[in-house]
């Protein structure tokens, strides 16, 4: 549509034009070669340029393409009736008339559709010829006839004149028919270009949607992959750390087996004291590498899954009661008091024995150790969800920023009253394994005015303890949480 | 001049160690000064200027490397001779003992006889 009214204003304005030019021309003549011009020429001039004007204006009103097309139709009869004219008053046969419909042939076939632009071709002709004609028959009254041109000479040109104008017409109609049709494929192609371009645009959004989310999945997955490496590294220092550990705790009891081993056969007239002296500590170094080996071996198994538990419901009262008494002796020996404070029954938790007493044994024997004086006191104590054991000794105690490390592997106090501790260092994390395995908790407090207090915590068991007598029977194997 | 015996300062946190080493090394004719942590180690290397010292590494309070750094800082220390014996065998360590000047780096367990080869070449019983 836009289309249309462009052409529509170029065409006015080339009407403009063309009447300035007539009008000009025109106006030479009259004015200054003093042709004699009728003043109605002029007029008709102007009344054309005024048609042209006014019917682009209604033209442009036009809503649709064929009302635009209908329009310049009568347009172009307008323009044919100023031609008739204009032919009339020039000669006839001056170029600018046939020049003036071959112009109007031509825009018709440009604009029009073929049909309506043929039927304008044929009413210029005929109009042309029949002006032609009327002018000729004219002359023929007004001219000597010497000068008159044969009818003979009017038929040819006639006929030429149609062939001109048909020849241009049917042309022009094809190359405008053809432009017309490569104009739509144009078009159609256009459109279809911005439908794929819209298309490719939303997959490329798409995509980089998808992009987007997958870099994100593949970052966190290399964030989480970064933390396990790191984790796998800090373990594996651990272990080096553990390893560089036993090694040397291991080689400093063989040391000394085989430095006196040595000294034994190198200086053999020893006094029989110093032999036997030497040989003692031998004994008493292969004692402490086999504590050791078999602490290193128990850690090992529990670490690993591979130790043997047998849990099974127990009696904390009468197991605690046990071990304690077990170990009154020692206490005795050293001049420590040994107290027991327990009630009269404890929900049953289920635990292995032997591995309770040998938490117990080790939490006592601690004691023992570092206490110089006073003694111990074991008690037992019912919680909501589990029982509480307690050791408390009066001995030199911990340092406060030392508790939350003596569990750790191979720790021992620095300042013990014996020097260096003959110990593995490996009783307290074996017992922090073996009690965090029945599913509790062990930990270690000040106690006042000096010494420690160890505790831990088993939870109660699910199922009711049975009558003592039924205890054989219930041994449930490798209950494993 | 009269002559005395070249002293020898043996540091190490084992008790048996010492005793060990100490019955080889006074039977070879040295005088001995123990201790059984790094401070001590340093308090009587400046108070009785030994010829020798014997260091483990792993002990408490300094451990071997930094008695071993402090002596060879120190001005009056600086030409006792430093030997390290230790548990600890990894090729990084024996590097870091010859970094800090240590004459030699034995092993733990370690041969009584050797020690005493060792100490001969450093030092004579008789000053």
């Amino acid at each position: 549509m836009r289309e249309a009214l462009r052409q529509v204003r170029t065409v006015c304005r080339f009407r403009i034009g063309l009447v300035l030019v007539a009008g000009t021309a025109l106006a030479f003549e009259r004015f200054v070669a003093h042709i004699d011009i009728a003043p109605v020429v002029f007029v008709v001039v102007a009344a054309y340029a005024l048609e042209s004007y006014l019917f682009t204006i209604w033209a442009c009103r036009q809503r649709s393409v064929e009302a635009l097309a209908r329009v310049q139709c009568l347009n172009y009869g307008c323009d044919l009736l100023v031609m008739v004219f204009m032919a009339h008053y020039t000669s006839p046969f001056s170029p600018l008339v046939p020049l003036s419909f071959m112009l109007v042939v031509v825009y018709a076939s440009m604009t029009l559709e073929t049909g309506t632009s043929v039927l304008v071709a044929l009413i210029v002709c005929a109009a042309y010829c029949g002006i032609t004609t009327h002018e000729f028959n004219r002359l023929v009254l007004v001219l000597p006839p010497y000068l008159v041109p044969s009818p003979d000479l009017l038929l040819r040109y006639c006929i030429g004149t149609i062939a001109i104008f048909m020849i241009t017409s049917t042309t022009l109609n094809f190359f405008a028919q053809l432009l017309r049709r490569k104009t739509r494929q144009l078009e159609r192609a256009n459109l279809r270009l911005r439908a794929v371009a819209s298309q490719l645009r939303r997959h490329q959004q798409h995509l980089e949607q998808a992009v987007g989310e997958r870099t994100r999945d593949l970052e966190q997955a290399y964030q989480d992959l970064q933390l396990a490496h790191q984790e796998l590294q800090r373990m594996d220092l651990l272990k080096m750390a553990f390893l560089a550990n036993v090694s040397h705790e291991l080689r400093t009891p063989l040391t000394s087996i085989r430095s006196f081993s040595e000294i034994l056969r190198s200086y053999p007239d020893q006094d029989a004291n110093s032999q036997r002296e030497f040989l003692d500590i031998i004994i008493a170094e292969c004692d402490r590498l086999g504590r050791l080996i078999n602490d290193l071996l128990d850690l090992s198994r529990i670490e690993s899954g591979h130790m043997a538990w047998d849990l099974h419901p127990l009696d904390l009262v009468a197991a605690v009661t046990g071990c304690v008494r077990s170990l009154q002796p020692l206490a005795e020996d050293q001049g420590l008091y040994l107290a027991l404070d327990v009630p009269e029954s404890l929900p049953g938790v289920l635990a292995d024995d032997d591995r309770l007493a040998q938490v117990l044994g080790n939490l006592l024997g601690n004691s023992l150790k570092f206490t110089r004086e006073g003694g111990i006191t074991v008690t037992l104590q019912a919680g909501e969800q589990a029982a509480r054991v307690s050791v408390a000794d009066t001995g030199c105690g911990v340092p406060e920023d030392e508790l939350g490390r003596l569990f750790d592997k191979f720790y021992q106090v620095s300042d013990g009253p014996a020097g260096k501790p003959q110990g593995t260092g490996l009783g307290l994390a074996i017992c922090k394994e073996i009690v965090e395995h029945h599913g509790g908790c062990i930990w270690a407090e000040p106690n006042s005015p000096h010494g420690l207090v160890m505790r831990f915590e088993l939870p109660y068991a699910q199922v009711p303890l049975p009558e003592p007598s039924a205890w054989p029977a219930l041994r449930a194997q490798e209950v494993s949480r | 001049m009269a002559e005395h015996a070249s002293s020898i300062l043996i540091a190490d946190d084992e008790p048996h160690i010492l005793r060990a080493l100490g019955f080889i090394l006074e039977n070879e004719g040295y005088q001995l000064h123990y201790a059984m942590d790094g401070e001590e180690a340093l308090a009587l290397a400046r108070e009785h200027h030994p010829q020798l010292a014997i260091l483990d590494i792993m002990m408490p309070a300094l451990d071997g490397f930094q008695v071993c750094r402090r002596i060879k800082e120190d001005r009056d220390l600086q030409d006792m001779a430093v030997v390290f014996l230790t548990a600890k065998g990894q090729d990084s360590d024996y590097k870091q003992a010859l970094a800090l000047g240590a004459r030699q780096y034995l092993t733990k367990p370690f041969s009584p006889s050797e020690v005493v080869q060792v100490v001969r070449s450093l030092v004579h019983p008789r000053s």
